[in-house]
Order: structure tokens, then C-alpha cells, then sequence
């Protein structure tokens, strides 16, 4: 059994603590809990510093001992998982691997069971690919060509594809053959399926299977694989997923900890699931310090949390302005984020600590289009395109209309430019680069030089490329039949724009008076730390009536919690999202309510005021 | 956790068709000898599993050009595989592999590791080869990392080649080698030094004090003050902070590698043969082999085992392996002394690139047969696993004379790969079952296409013998040999049905004979049913009567032994004897001879040439049986050694090998022999002049 001792802990907090710093004492009886346990932290608590100060001296423990087991640690978001491993080798930890996991709850599921099960279930060798949403839509819209029903002439029923699982216990993998549509649907999804290409939902579903058929023998094993099975962000774990996990992690062999904080639950809001996680009152440890904000916004959070919250502490070392209530009428509602900005500078003015913060200011709204009605041409960040070198995405470009050519005009079996590139590197590397070579002179004489493409250059164009052709087919191709492909491939890159890389400019910043405003939504930014936050308030439906949501909860922003009201899910789930953008900033938080929805307006602006919140109207 | 199965895919010797394995090869979870001719795969095997798994010793795992599978037309393949399926993995190894686990059918933890090589021709950096060694699920595994691959090394001991250099000190030492990869030698995260270091360093220390000692004439001189004067001159002043050179004394470089390659392995201070340096060597190899580790696999690989040991040795060695009740050993030998030591179920056969593992639910053999065979199956019997033919015969004379007429006839049955085995008995179908795969392996695999001739004889005696000897009133024998009096005897329904198949085709002279061969089977009947059975059973004895019983004889026989491949033949004496049907055939002159050479210690005195003039005059005129019963009754007799009449008759043929080929060839009486050799040679039809 390995012991964390005080040494370990004044050893980690050398390296992993800014000069002077150690950890409080919430946080050390997280450190040194060595059984498994819920830990409930609290926005700003340092959950996930505590969480690598752990691993890092369990990782130096495990080493110099002789044991075989290893360190899970499960998060959601790669962003999450980089964190970590990135903190790690910062303090001189070695890069993370066999016999420890660091990873998505989604390559965990993935790594032990999904891809195994698929092998059962499918019997091929085929690589698996979990593509984005918008890329598989592609491909299911392709392939449900060849499997909708007769009567069939409307786009593809995306949406109700989203909504299918698999259940392959049953038979057809629980698809209702009755009805044609869903008949269909099903029939696509497994022959991209026996392809090799997922959703990132299946992968749940493949594993779900795989732990019915194997759970005892792998509940057995898994107690020998892992000494330590740690959780981030627990409350953002589903329903299944959270089932699966128990059904494998036997807790009295397996130190297993759940860290996270259950009133910032997002992912159900929206679905309706309830919520997975909820701590028990005899394995908890709680982190109730929190680091990030002081007393004044403590206060509000403390009933604007979907349970009375009144153990939250503030940090008594920062001085948190009194919190904003910017009230707007119908006319001034493009004036809110200027008025926010006003109140920024001028707090900076005043106080030098907030002036010199690095931290960012944001204005946040529940959700990504409502942003609008307060800033006309903000347009959502799309971060699903990465940076790709121009001459890449040209090249790119080109093995896209040589699949195509192939999925149209032969019976080859590579359907995507990844297969492809595969192939080619397999079969036909030297034409692969020969077919680079005469790319990089299209670019030059195109892009560069603004030239036209003379016949030679053409020719040997067209010859490359059916000679990759042929060697994909292994049939001869008629030089003519490419032509059009060839003609595709120089004009697209001739009109590739080499400096922009999206068509669309995204605006989601904004700067007024000197002010740079980040404008984004409150599951944007999840864990993020603000200097000064700014929450917008949205319209959404309460009891099938139109309502605004800040609006709804204003008793709880005013230090009453309403029982009656808080049993109702829609209130759950707002007070869920203020809670979690109320959490963010360290100094200066603002509301921004309009006034026509609140009702007994003066009444509630006095107990605003007195509650602490400054009122302002525009 | 053991290796359960190895699949082998274009690797040597062994191709692939349609991806389907060259060679699957299951093991025993213990203890396996890989036994078979010479370039049957053995070493393959071996190194198959040393390159997938890799060695404790790390010994260099490359896969090499020629490692590749050549096809029908000489061409190298290019691609290789290799794959491992381990099982019975404890709880504890299925939790250290749970990355990679599979389950097999009845859902038990499975391991699968596979080794994958290709040639990879770039046309821009040239041609390599590529492997990776993954292990899961075909097509969802990925990289054994770290502990789980260590885990899986084998311990490997090198065929025997030179013990005494290996054991020396020196940059190539083995012993080093073995050293630095034992538990004791692997230097944890601690910064310590190593024992062994320290030592060193103290003595290295000691040494340069005695040689700062001063001499007891002069106290101003040491060793190292003469030296240094000399290297003083030797050398330039230093002179702008040069470094100077000094002499140091020292019996080994502190570091652990050189340490180690310093050191050498003998059997105290006495001279040592190489038989036991190769004992000291084999238990220095057997070093990293780990009795207590609880986890993986724990396998030990050993080639050749037998070079170098004299068989006692080698049997001594073999018993303790046997007896380490943890972990699997496989070994390759060419030692019959070893085949016939272990136990047959220990055996993995190596044959016209398959594998046969001799287990009791992989051969038709049952329980008592491997009892049996244990304890009949010597080192010259053992002569049968690393063979390309086999002839089993029951006698010493078969053993004898066999290989002339083989050679005889130009199928010499060395050159054919073809062993002969004396059975000394009739226990023909104990032995013949070591070919006969169980239906569970059929249902998987190919029959062991090993050719078998069994040579046996007929053994009814003929109707001449029973003249002389039956007692003259009664002229009748007892047997059951016609198809209505077996029917007959069943519906008297006084004898179990077995009993009543057993009796059919068995001669018995007496009626007593008949009581004392029941009683052997518990059986004693009332004396009216005796009465019954003796009558349905008595035969007047003639010639039709002999015939008939050879004939149900010979069928009862060859059914026995055959298999339905054709692989197994019987081959029977028709009539009698091996030597009764020689008397039978045209070289009958050439037996008579042998007999009567080996009947007397002096055959040419003057009374002695009597005796063979008057059988000759006997059988003058006589043809047929009635010859041939005169020939062959010193025999009967016992007058004269069928094993001196072979030898005799042995060399006699082989000195006229070139007059008797044809005679031979052409005899109906010796057609069975000829047949015997061709079934495990080659047919008649080719020619090989």
C-alpha cells in the first residue's frame, strides 16, 4: 500500500506551486486520501493541481517500488488531458506511459474494450475511424443512397441518425426493423460500421456490449492493472458511461477517486439525462476554499447553485468588487457591453491588482446565437479546422478529386482520402511524390508567379495521375477521362486563397474603450479563470412559456434559495450555468437583466442592493 | 499463463496459403521436446518464439533476409508473420496485459501477441525490413509496452558450442551477459552503488597500498616510484598545466559492465572435461530462469541440449527440468536417448512441415498405451520420431533381413530416411497409435502422414504340422472360422459378443486349450454349454480348413493395424512365418543352407552333411508346403536360432545380391516384403537407372 507522507506533499509543492505557496488544508486531506472517495471541489479550489500533485507522487512512489500497477486517470477533454501531461513533464516527470493511463474517458472506453468488442462483433482488421460529426454525416449521407427506402427524396435523416444506438446484445443491434426509415438508417450506420468508420457515440455502445460479456473477468483484472483510478470533471460523465466504470472499478481494491464539482453538470442540460455523479455524504472529501474569487462573489454563489452552497469560502487574500447588476431596457440592450466595458476601465483605475491581471474579460451567454442580440457580428470560434499548411490543404485538396473520380467512376474500394494516402504510400510511393512534385510547380507557377499552366505541365498532370489511378484500380484509364479531374485540380488552386484560412472572418472579440471583450458561451468556458466576467442573459422556455433565464432565478442571485422553484429541472439547469459563469471571475462580476421581465422591479432591486449587488441602469 | 499455440506464416520453411498458417505448433503447458529428422523445423520453431517474445539475455532478435519464406519458385515473400497465443492467464497477468487481453471461446483470459516483418523497398532510402511485435484482437492491437513485454522474454539456452569460451572473461562474455540481466544486477531508481562495485573499488584500493609498499632493502622505493620514474622519462614535462601521466594499479574498472565481463565461471580449482563445463554452463544460462516469479510466461527455450552431454547426463538434466513444477520448457533435440526418457504426451512430433504434439487428446493412443509405451519405448525404438518411414516387425529376424532384401531390391532403406523398429512382440497396434491422430485434432488438422509398413506374420500353422503333431485319434482342432458358425455360436448365446469376436479365428489344438483361454476372460461355463461350444467349435483339420483360417486371420490383422489414410500398412506372412514363406519361395535353397549353418556349431563334419543330405532327399520331388514344412522345422524346433539363421542368411543373400535381385522381385511368397519396403520408400514404377 502506498503512503503519501507530509515530505511528498512538501516536495510536490515546491515544483508544482508558484514560490511561497503550499496547499491548504482541504486540499491536503485530498492528497493524502488514500481510499476511494467523491471529492466535491468547488470552483477555483485547485482540483485539478491537486489532482497532478497526486499522480506525480504516486507515479515517483510506483517507480521506486516493485508493484506492476499503474495510475488511470480519465478526464473529458484532450484539452484536459494535454493539461496534465504537459504539468507533468514541467516538473521533470517522465512522459507518461504502460503501465499508466492518462487519457478521454473516450480512449480509455476505446483502448480496453471498444475495439475489441469490434473485433468480435465484426470479425475484420479493418482501422477504426471516429470522425467528427460533420465528416460522418458525409459519409452516412453517401452511403444511405444505396439503402433508403424507395419513396425516399429528402436529404438524409441526420438528425434521427444522431439518435439511434446500437444495443448489440440484441438482435439486429436493437435497430427496429419495422420501421423503414429507421430500417435504413441502421443499415447505413453498420455498413460504415463493417468499414471502420464510427461515431463517437458507438464507441460507448461497443463497449457497453464488451463489458456484459466479459464484466466479471474484467472487474477481476482491472484491480491488477491499476492501483489508482482517478476521475476529472466526474459531473460531466453520462449516465452509461459513469455505469460502466463502476461495473469494472472494484473500490476496495482499486483506490478510486472522483474528482469534480456536481452543480456544474453541464452536458445534461440539454438532454434531459439526470445527473450521473452525486457525491455520498460518507465518501466525500470536500474542497470548499476556493482560490479564485473573494467573499462578495462567495456570497452569491452561495444560493445560486442548485443546492444551498453555504460552506463556500471565499479567498480572503482577494478583494472581489461588488458584483454588477446591469439593468437594460428593450432600447439599450446594445449598450450593455459598453457599459460593461466603462465599469472595467474604471475599476482599473482604481485598483492595481486588477489592472495588472493577465487574466482575460469575457461576456458569456448560455448559449452561442443569443450572443447576437447584445453584439451584432460576433460569430462563433469554429476550432474544429485546424492550421494546416497551405501547400497541404492543396494536396489535400487534390487526393479529394482523385477519390471522388474513384468512388464515381470505378469500383475501387478506397472511398477516402486517407485510404488513399494509404494505399498509395503502400503501393505507389514514387508516383505519391512524383504527384507532390508536380503539385508544388502548379503552386508556384499559380500562386506565385500568377502564371498560366502551360500544355507540358498539363500533360504530365494528367499522365500522373492516371497512373495513380491505375495503380489504384488496377485497370487501364482512359487519359480523357481525367480530364475533367485535371482541369478541377488546377483552377481550384488557382482560386485558393493562400493567406485566409476560412472563408468566413470569425469575430468573437470585441474592443471598446480600450477594453478587449472575449464573447463566447457558458460551456465555452468551463474552467476557465476571468478577471471580469460579464453574464448575459438569454431567453429559454420555463413551463412551455417564453421566460428569461437569469431572470427566473433572481431570488437565488439575491441570497434566496427557492426550494419550490429549484424542483423544477429547468431551474436546475439554469442555476447550473450561472453558477458555473458566476465562478469565474477573481474581481468583477456583472448580470445583465432586462427589466421588463422582472416583476415587482423595485421591490427586487432593493433587495439586490441590499444584498450586495450594485445596480446599474441604462 | 502459457504458450498455448504458435502460428507460423512464411517464415523459413514454412509458407502460407490463402493466410492461412505454414505451422500451428500447440504446446504442452509444462514441458515440450521438439523431436523430428533433420531439417523438419525444429530450430524454426525455436527461433520463431525467441523473435516474437525475445530473450532475457537480449540476445540480437533481427529478422534477416532469408528468415523469409522462399515460394514454389525460389522467390523470397515479402511478409512474415508470427503469432502467440497465450492461456490460462492468472487473474493478476490478465490485470498487468489488460490493455491487450483478449477472451477465447469460453471466455477465458487469452493473450495474443503477434510479430509482424515486411520488406520495405523505398525507392528512396532502399530496402529494409520492418517489424513490429503487437499484441490484441487482429486489427485492434497495438505495441506490448514495457513491463507486459518483459514479462513474455523467455530464458534461452544456445545450442552448446565452445562452454569453456563462453564462460571466459572477455568483451563477448556470455556469462556478463547473463549477469547483467539477472534480478541481482538491475540497478533500481536508487542512485546506490552496486554491491558488487564497492567491493571491487575496496580491493582495487588494497591493491594500489601494496604496491606503495616499500621495499624492505630501500624504504624509499615502491613498485609505483620505479614505474613512475620510468614514465617521468617517458613523457614530456608538463608545462602549462599538462596533465601528467601516473601508473595505477587495479584489478578491475569500477564500473558494473566491466566488472562483469571480468569475471570467469569455473568448477573449483581441479581441471574440468567439457561435459561438466557444459553442466556449469547450462545452469549459468538457467540463472535468469526465475523458479519464483509468479507473473508471465516463464518459458524456457534449449537447442540441442544433448551436444556435448554424455546420455547420462542428458537424462539427469531432462528429469530436473521435468520435475520444475513452474514454468513451460521447449526443447529441441536430435538425442533418441532423450526421445525415449520423457513422456510421449511430451513430444511434439516435427513431420512434413506439421506438428504433431503427442498428448493423449491428440493421438488414438489411450491411457494404457502411454503407460505401456513408457516403458517400452527405448532409445533404438525411439529411432521411430526421427524417421521419414518406419517399419515395425516383431522379430529379430525381420530385423535382420529386411534392410539386404531392401538393399537387394535398391531401396536401401538409410538413404531412404527409413527406420527399422523391433518390437520384439506383437504389441503392433500400441505403437502404430502413435501415428493415429484423435478426431478433435482431424476436425483442425491433417493426419500424420508418416509412412508405416508392419510386418507380422499370419502365424496359422500349416496343415503338415498338424498331421505329425495332433494326437491321431483326434485329428481335430478347435476354432471358429466360418461366417454361420460364428452366427451360430452368437445365438447360443453362452459367450459375451467380444468374447465371441476374440474367439473367431483363433486355433485351439484341445478342447482344454479352449477352457484355460476362457478362464483368462473370468469365464467358466456350465459343462453342457463346454459340451456345446466345443462341438460347434471342433474342425476336422485339412487343408481347406488351414486356408480358411489364414485368410480370416490375415483380414482380422490388417484391419487391426491400418488406418483409413493409407499412411499405415500391415503387411502379413500369409501363411506362416517370415522364414516359412522364405522356405516357400525360390531362394529356399539359400534358408535351407542358413539353417543348417546355424543349427550346428560345426555344420561340414560328415554326420552333420547327412542331416542336410536327407532333407534334401525329404523334399526332392516335393514342392510347395510339403517342402517348405521340412526346410523350417529345425526352426519350429527350436533347433536352430531364427535370429543366426537370419544373420546367416543375410550375408549369404547380400554376396549374390545381383543372381537373387529378380528372384526376389518377381516371388509371390516374398511379394509382401517387397510391398512393405515400397510402401515406405518408393513405388516400383520408377526407375532409377
Amino acid at each position: 500500500m502506498i503512503e503519501i507522507t507530509k515530505e511528498d506533499i512538501r516536495m510536490v509543492e515546491r515544483l508544482l506551486l508558484p514560490i511561497d505557496c503550499i496547499f491548504n488544508g482541504e486540499q491536503r486531506s485530498v492528497l493524502l486520501a488514500n481510499e476511494s472517495a467523491d471529492i466535491e471541489a468547488c470552483p477555483g479550489s485547485g482540483k485539478t493541481t491537486v489532482l497532478i500533485a497526486k499522480v506525480a507522487i504516486l507515479l515517483k512512489k510506483l517507480e521506486q517500488s516493485s508493484s506492476e500497477k499503474g495510475i488511470c486517470v480519465i478526464t473529458h477533454t484532450n484539452v484536459a488531458v494535454d493539461e496534465i501531461n504537459e504539468k507533468l513533464q514541467q516538473i521533470g516527470m517522465p512522459i507518461v506511459k504502460y503501465p499508466h493511463f492518462i487519457g478521454t474517458i473516450q480512449e480509455f472506453f476505446n483502448h480496453f474494450f471498444s475495439n475489441k468488442a469490434y473485433r468480435k462483433l465484426f470479425n475484420n482488421e479493418k482501422h477504426l475511424m471516429f470522425l467528427e460529426n460533420e465528416e460522418y454525416e458525409n459519409h452516412f449521407g453517401r452511403t444511405f443512397k444505396r439503402f433508403k427506402p424507395n419513396w425516399w427524396n429528402t436529404p438524409p435523416p441526420i438528425r434521427r441518425m444522431w439518435g439511434i444506438h446500437f444495443d448489440f446484445e440484441k438482435r439486429n443491434f436493437g435497430i427496429d426493423t419495422v420501421n423503414e426509415t429507421e430500417f435504413s438508417i441502421g443499415k447505413t450506420l453498420i455498413t460504415l460500421m463493417r468499414q471502420g468508420v464510427l461515431r463517437h457515440i458507438d464507441t460507448l455502445s461497443l463497449a457497453e456490449w464488451y463489458l456484459s460479456e466479459y464484466e466479471k473477468e474484467i472487474y477481476n483484472a482491472l484491480s491488477h492493472r491499476f492501483s489508482h483510478f482517478f476521475m476529472d470533471e466526474t459531473q460531466d460523465t453520462s449516465q452509461l458511461q459513469f455505469k460502466l466504470v463502476n461495473k469494472i472499478v472494484d473500490k476496495n481494491n482499486i483506490v478510486f477517486q472522483k474528482y469534480g464539482d456536481p452543480y456544474q453538470a453541464l452536458y445534461n442540460i440539454y438532454n434531459g439525462e439526470a445527473d450521473s455523479w452525486i457525491p455520498r455524504d460518507e465518501e466525500k472529501i470536500e474542497i470548499a476554499q476556493s482560490n479564485r474569487f473573494g467573499e462578495s462573489i462567495a456570497n452569491i454563489l452561495r444560493t445560486t447553485c442548485k443546492e444551498r452552497y453555504d460552506h463556500l469560502k471565499g479567498n480572503k487574500s482577494i478583494k472581489s468588487f461588488k458584483p454588477y447588476l446591469i439593468i437594460y431596457d428593450s432600447n439599450s440592450k446594445r449598450q450593455v457591453l459598453e457599459k460593461f466595458a466603462e465599469i472595467v476601465k474604471e475599476k482599473e483605475d482604481d485598483n492595481n491588482d486588477f489592472k495588472e491581471s493577465k487574466k482575460d474579460v469575457y461576456a458569456v451567454c448560455q448559449h452561442h446565437l443569443e450572443v447576437n442580440e447584445y453584439f451584432q457580428s460576433y460569430t462563433k470560434e469554429n476550432n474544429d479546422k485546424k492550421n494546416i499548411p497551405f501547400i497541404q490543404k492543396c494536396f489535400e485538396m487534390m487526393q479529394t478529386i482523385i477519390t471522388k473520380f474513384l468512388r464515381d467512376s470505378t469500383n475501387s474500394d478506397i472511398r477516402t482520402s486517407k485510404e488513399l494516402e494509404n494505399f498509395l504510400n503502400e503501393h505507389g510511393k514514387e508516383e505519391l511524390l512524383q504527384l507532390r512534385t508536380i503539385l508544388s510547380k502548379l503552386i508556384k507557377i499559380l500562386q506565385l508567379e500568377k502564371n498560366k499552366v502551360n500544355n507540358s505541365l498539363k500533360d504530365e498532370l494528367t499522365s500522373k495521375m492516371v497512373d495513380v489511378l491505375e495503380i489504384c484500380t488496377d485497370k487501364e484509364i482512359d487519359i480523357s477521362s481525367v480530364k475533367a479531374s485535371v482541369d478541377q485540380t488546377i483552377s481550384k488552386i488557382k482560386n485558393m486563397d493562400r493567406n485566409e484560412q476560412k472563408s468566413t472572418p470569425i469575430t468573437n472579440k470585441t474592443n471598446i474603450h480600450g477594453v478587449k471583450i472575449n464573447l463566447g458561451s457558458i460551456h465555452g468556458v468551463k474552467g476557465e479563470t476571468h478577471k471580469a466576467t460579464l453574464i448575459l442573459e438569454s431567453n429559454r422556455m420555463f413551463r412551455e412559456e417564453p421566460a428569461k433565464d437569469l431572470t427566473n432565478v433572481f431570488s437565488f442571485l439575491v441570497g434566496e434559495y427557492d426550494d419550490y422553484l429549484a424542483s423544477f429541472q429547468e431551474i436546475q439547469n439554469i442555476l447550473k450555468l450561472a453558477y458555473v459563469g458566476i465562478s469565474r471571475p477573481t474581481h468583477l462580476l456583472a448580470v445583465a437583466l432586462d427589466k421588463s421581465n422582472l416583476e415587482n422591479y423595485d421591490e427586487n432591486i432593493n433587495k439586490a442592493i441590499h444584498f450586495g449587488w450594485e445596480v446599474v441602469k441604462i | 499463463m502459457f504458450l498455448k499455440q504458435l502460428k507460423i506464416y512464411n517464415f523459413r520453411k514454412f509458407g502460407s496459403q490463402n493466410n492461412e498458417p505454414g505451422l500451428i505448433v500447440n504446446f504442452h503447458k509444462n514441458f515440450n521436446l521438439l523431436v523430428g529428422e533433420n531439417d523438419s523445423g525444429k530450430t524454426a520453431i525455436i527461433d520463431a518464439i525467441k523473435l516474437i517474445l525475445g530473450t532475457s539475455s537480449q540476445d540480437n532478435n533481427k529478422i534477416k533476409e532469408n528468415d523469409f519464406y522462399l515460394d514454389e519458385s525460389g522467390k523470397s515473400v515479402e511478409n512474415l508473420k508470427i503469432e502467440c497465443e497465450f492461456s490460462d492467464l492468472s487473474e493478476e497477468e490478465a490485470g498487468v496485459f489488460l490493455d491487450w487481453l483478449t477472451f477465447d471461446e469460453d471466455k477465458d483470459y487469452q493473450l495474443l501477441v503477434r510479430l509482424e516483418a515486411k520488406k520495405i523497398r523505398d525507392p528512396f532510402t532502399g530496402e529494409r525490413i520492418d517489424k513490429v511485435i503487437k499484441a490484441g484482437p487482429a486489427g485492434g492491437d497495438s505495441r506490448l509496452e514495457g513491463t507486459a513485454q518483459s514479462l513474455l522474454r523467455t530464458t534461452y539456452l544456445k545450442p552448446l558450442r565452445d562452454a569453456e569460451n563462453e564462460l571466459k572473461p572477455g568483451f563477448k562474455s556470455r556469462l556478463a551477459q547473463i549477469l547483467k540481466n539477472h534480478e541481482a544486477f538491475k540497478l533500481g531508481a536508487s542512485e546506490e552503488e552496486h554491491k558488487l562495485v564497492e567491493i571491487v573499488k575496496k580491493a582495487n584500493q588494497e591493491i594500489e597500498e601494496f604496491f606503495d609498499q616499500p621495499f624492505i632493502d630501500n624504504p624509499n622505493r615502491t613498485i609505483k616510484t620505479d614505474l613512475q620514474n620510468y614514465l617521468n622519462d617517458f613523457f614530456f614535462i608538463p608545462t602549462s598545466g599538462e596533465k601528467s601521466y601516473y601508473a595505477d594499479f587495479k584489478v578491475a574498472q569500477t564500473k558494473l559492465n566491466d566488472i562483469l565481463r571480468k569475471l570467469s565461471l569455473t568448477l573449483d580449482d581441479t581441471p574440468t572435461g567439457l561435459g561438466s563445463l557444459n553442466l556449469l554452463f547450462i545452469a549459468a544460462e538457467l540463472l535468469l530462469y526465475d523458479e519464483e516469479k509468479k507473473l508471465g510466461a516463464r518459458l524456457t527455450l534449449i537447442e540441442e541440449i544433448e551436444a556435448h552431454l554424455h546420455p547420462q547426463a542428458q537424462l539427469r538434466l531432462i528429469k530436473h527440468l521435468q520435475n520444475t513444477s513452474n514454468g513451460q520448457f521447449i526443447l529441441s533435440t536430435h538425442s533418441t536417448t532423450l526421445t525415449s526418457s520423457i513422456r510421449l504426451e511430451h513430444l511434439i512430433l516435427l513431420h512434413n512441415s506439421n506438428a504433431y504434439p503427442m498428448g493423449e487428446e491428440y493421438t488414438k493412443l489411450d491411457s494404457s498405451d502411454y503407460k505401456f509405451l513408457e516403458r517400452f519405448l527405448d532409445s533404438t525404438k525411439a529411432n521411430l520420431f526421427f524417421a521419414r518411414g518406419v517399419i515395425f516387425v516383431e522379430g529379430d529376424a525381420e530385423n535382420l533381413l529386411l534392410p539386404v532384401i531392401a538393399e537387394i531390391i535398391d531401396r536401401p532403406l538409410h538413404k531412404y530416411g527409413v527406420s527399422i523398429v523391433n518390437i520384439g512382440n506383437t504389441a503392433f497396434k500400441r505403437y502404430a497409435n502413435i501415428y493415429k491422430r484423435s478426431d478433435v485434432w482431424l476436425e483442425n488438422f491433417s493426419p500424420l502422414e508418416m509412412a508405416v509398413s508392419i510386418i507380422t506374420d499370419v502365424d496359422v500353422r500349416p496343415v503338415q504340422y498338424y498331421k505329425e503333431n495332433v494326437i491321431k485319434s483326434q485329428r481335430c482342432i478347435y476354432t471358429l472360422c466360418e461366417e454361420n458358425a460364428k452366427e451360430e455360436l452368437e445365438k447360443l448365446n453362452i459367450l459375451p459378443p467380444d468374447i465371441v469376436a476374440k474367439i473367431y479365428g483363433t486355433i485351439f489344438k484341445t478342447k482344454t486349450k479352449v477352457t484355460e483361454y476362457l478362464s483368462e476372460y473370468d469365464i467358466s461355463l456350465s459343462s453342457e454349454d463346454n459340451e456345446a461350444l466345443c462341438q460347434l467349435l471342433e474342425k476336422e483339420i485339412d487343408q481347406n480348413a488351414i486356408d480358411v483360417l489364414r485368410k480370416l486371420k490375415k483380414e482380422k490383422i490388417i484391419n487391426e493395424f491400418n488406418d483409413e489414410y493409407g499412411n499405415i500398412k500391415t503387411f502379413v506372412a500369409p501363411n506362416w512365418t517370415l522364414e516359412y514363406e522364405i522356405a516357400l519361395s525360390q531362394i529356399r535353397q539359400e534358408i535351407l543352407h542358413a539353417i543348417h549353418k546355424a543349427r550346428f556349431i560345426n555344420p561340414n563334419s560328415e554326420a552333420n552333411e547327412k542331416k542336410l543330405e536327407e532333407i534334401k532327399k525329404d523334399i526332392d520331388g516335393k514342392s510347395g508346403e510339403d517342402a517348405a514344412y521340412p526346410i523350417y522345422k529345425p526352426l519350429l524346433k527350436k533347433n536352430a536360432s531364427k535370429a543366426e539363421t537370419a544373420q546367416i542368411l543375410a550375408s549369404d543373400l547380400l554376396e549374390m545380391k545381383n543372381e537373387v535381385k529378380n528372384t526376389i522381385l518377381k516371388d509371390p511368397h516374398l511379394k509382401y516384403l517387397i510391398d512393405a519396403i515400397y510402401h515406405v520408400t518408393e513405388q516400383e514404377s520408377i526407375d532409377h537407372d
